[in-house]
């Protein structure tokens, strides 16, 4: 998403993210409107109208019934993407706890079935 | 009774002989209609027909929250009281619907921290198969009630509290007037002289107590928490007598309903209505209430009472002899089995007969979590050492209530095997912990972390024997779900600027010595936190007379010396 200079920038980048309806897992908006669990993938708002923009595409998901809970937070760019900046948000985005549980050994499978096409048809 | 049980295929005609109470066709009814009453609302949920908004209220009152990284279950464990069959079902879901293991909480429930939506109502089946359910395990209701993990076997018992703990149960599960309380209520019996319940925490708290004219009675507690504002609970009612439990239990529940602060979820608790209004006055409101309908069919008919006692009677236990000396040799000989003696073996009603603790916090292990493995070793050494009978605590241990004294040195082997037998119960390193950061969504640190390190640092038995009885508790946010106000040594992890830092707390206690923590000072990073716990273990040792343990000591000689050695003040 491009930066318009003209609009006060957000103190620090935003993205978006949210939890699939049906798994819980965490998820983060790219910039056609659909999912990735991988917040490198993310859209990244440096203004408030670029946020307030990801949140409304959000909100189509969101009235999908394909994630709930859409919010955004900071994130620092690294290397052109966005990385959690709160220990919160780098747990979240790990889709693991940073302890490992006896019997959990992979991340949780998932893959994105929501497309920006597929909006208004989408059903679990 | 038990139907379509899980491997093994039938369930052995031991189990079945617990003593437990156990489903009519009523409690059968009416789990499986509360369950299609469930999958009914997760399909709307998932067809877009309610809102989050709406669901929510209905998935909490189910056990259903929705975490960092997923949806977590939360099952009832009524009192911590397990048959065999069910911890086989409670393995059977963490493998078929999780991730292979469960995490045992401080309300002696189980959470399971990876379910889909839509395999939620699967679940409830087959916990249903086991008369098992989520109901009431959140929601601002009445939730599941705890007691004394050794209830109708410790030695020091007067009486036990569990059926009591049922009739309050099936009196307050889906109890039409308490289903939507300002907040959330948690009630707790204790029927022995130590209080193994934590009751002065509890919205009410119920000692079950013998008066001078030798009859049996409770003395009720109203208005304990813990959270963001620790409250002892203060003593209601001096004795009750037992006919009349459930009415005043109405009038109290009530009485809070009516004037409990609905405007803020920051006051909306009992200990706050209590604390506003006065014990004297809500005393007076809650009696005034009750004389109106106490002797008006708000009690339970005796027949009905005899009826659920009647699940209670204790097995008829085998003779147990053991051979005494060849006993004290094992100890001798064995250092691990004589620890393991000392720490987590407790008396028994029955001659011959032992208690045994199964301490879920070995080296560096996350407290409370189990593996589908170790719930069915656990739910096997139940039927071949304890009748098949298991116990979950508010520690976050187990228990197995009926062991043969005589065969705790095998029972300790099989034990060990499975990575069972941490000999700690007690000790420094017997940690209660929430799933802080690392699973919950309130959490602003981490607490499972802390405690690994800190149970990586005291790993030696003899240091740890020689701190002796010491609770320490780790919370990962102000709502206090590890009890850190009331252990020994309490740690509290806040955001500091986005930072984890952790406070320290000194001098609480959960027993009938209830007090609450106070903090030392300053907190500290997570690099610090366990040097920090280290002095101040350090500073008792010095500061400790003969026989003294943390608490008395810390409480005899006050902050200063830990203040001192904590932040290099003079």
């Amino acid at each position: 998403m491009a930066i318009d200079k003209k609009i006060k920038p957000l103190k620090t980048p935003v993205s978006v993210t949210a939890n699939l309806l049906l798994k819980g897992l965490s998820v983060y908006l790219k910039t056609d409107g659909s999912w990735s669990d991988n917040i490198a993938d993310s859209a990244i708002a440096h203004n408030r109208k670029q946020e307030t923009a990801l949140l409304e595409l959000a909100d189509i998901t969101v009235r999908s019934q394909y994630v709930l809970g859409a919010y955004s937070f900071p994130v620092e760019i690294k290397d052109g993407q966005a990385a959690p900046i709160s220990t919160r948000e780098v747990i979240r985005a790990s889709r693991l706890p940073t302890i490992v549980p006896v019997g959990l050994t992979e991340k949780p499978e998932w893959q994105n079935e929501f497309t920006a096409a597929n909006a208004n048809s989408y059903k679990h | 009774m038990y139907k379509d049980v899980f491997a093994p295929a039938a369930p052995s005609p031991v189990t079945q002989n617990v003593n437990m109470y156990k489903y009519d066709q009523f409690d059968d009814t009416f789990i499986k209609q509360r369950i299609e009453q469930f999958r009914s609302q997760v399909t709307r949920r998932l067809s877009g027909h309610i809102t989050e908004d709406e669901f929510k209220p209905l998935r909490l009152q189910n056990g259903v929250y929705l975490q960092l990284h997923a949806y977590m279950l939360r099952v009832a464990i009524p009192y911590g009281q397990l048959n065999s069959t069910q911890m086989r079902t409670l393995a059977h879901i963490s493998r078929k619907y999780d991730k292979g293991f469960g995490h045992f909480t401080t309300r002696q429930n189980i959470q399971y921290n990876w379910p889909t939506l839509s395999d939620i109502p699967n679940i409830l089946d087959d916990l249903h198969k086991v008369e098992m359910h989520a109901i009431q395990t959140s929601g601002n209701c009445i939730r599941n009630t705890t007691s004394d993990p050794f209830a109708g076997v410790a030695a020091d018992e007067l009486v036990d509290p569990r059926p009591w703990c049922e009739i309050i149960r099936q009196w307050s599960t889906l109890h039409p007037e308490f289903a939507f309380l300002p907040r959330k209520f948690k009630i707790a019996v204790n029927g022995a002289d130590h209080d193994r319940a934590a009751i002065a925490y509890h919205d009410i708290g119920i000692q079950i107590i013998k008066n001078d004219a030798g009859e049996i009675g409770f003395q009720l507690f109203v208005g304990g928490g813990q959270g963001r504002t620790p409250v002892i609970a203060k003593e209601i009612r001096a004795f009750l007598e037992p006919k009349y439990l459930l009415s005043y239990l109405d009038s109290i529940l009530r009485t809070y309903n009516m004037i409990g602060r609905r405007d803020n979820m920051y006051k909306a608790r009992i200990k706050i209505t209590v604390n506003e209004t006065g014990i004297k006055e809500f005393t007076r409101l809650v009696e005034l209430e009750w004389n109106r309908i106490k002797d008006n069919g708000f009690d339970l008919p005796e027949a009905e009472k005899q009826r659920i006692f009647n699940h209670f009677t204790l097995p008829d236990f085998e003779k147990s002899e053991y051979d005494k000396v060849a006993y004290e040799q094992l100890k001798q000989d064995n250092n691990g089995f004589d620890y393991f003696v000392k720490h987590n073996v407790f008396g028994h009603k029955e001659d011959g007969y032992s208690i045994v603790s199964i301490s879920l916090k070995p080296h560096g292990g996350i407290p409370g979590d189990i593996s589908a493995d170790q719930m069915d070793i656990v739910a096997q050494l139940s039927d071949d050492y304890s009748l098949s009978e298991i116990r979950a605590t508010h520690k976050q241990n187990l228990v197995l209530p009926h062991v043969k004294t005589g065969e705790l040195y095998q029972l300790w082997q099989k034990l060990t095997d499975a990575n069972l037998a941490p000999a700690n119960i007690g000790l420094l390193t017997d940690i209660i912990a929430c799933p802080g950061l690392d699973y919950c969504n309130l959490a602003n640190a981490r607490s499972i972390t802390i405690a690994q390190m800190i149970s990586e640092r005291f790993d030696d038995l003899k240091r740890l024997t020689d701190l002796g009885d010491l609770t320490l508790n780790i919370s990962g946010c102000i709502n206090a779900c590890a009890h850190h106000h009331v252990a020994n040594i309490g740690i509290l992890g806040v955001d500091k600027k986005g930072v984890e830092s952790y406070q320290v707390t000194l001098g609480g206690s959960s027993f009938k010595d209830a007090s609450i923590g106070n903090i030392i000072g300053p907190g500290f990073s997570v690099e610090e936190i366990v040097d920090a716990i280290e002095t101040i273990t350090n500073t008792y040792i010095d500061q400790r007379e003969k026989g003294e343990n943390f608490l008395t000591c810390y409480r005899r000689v006050g902050q200063t010396p830990f203040k001192e050695a904590l932040y290099n003040v003079a």
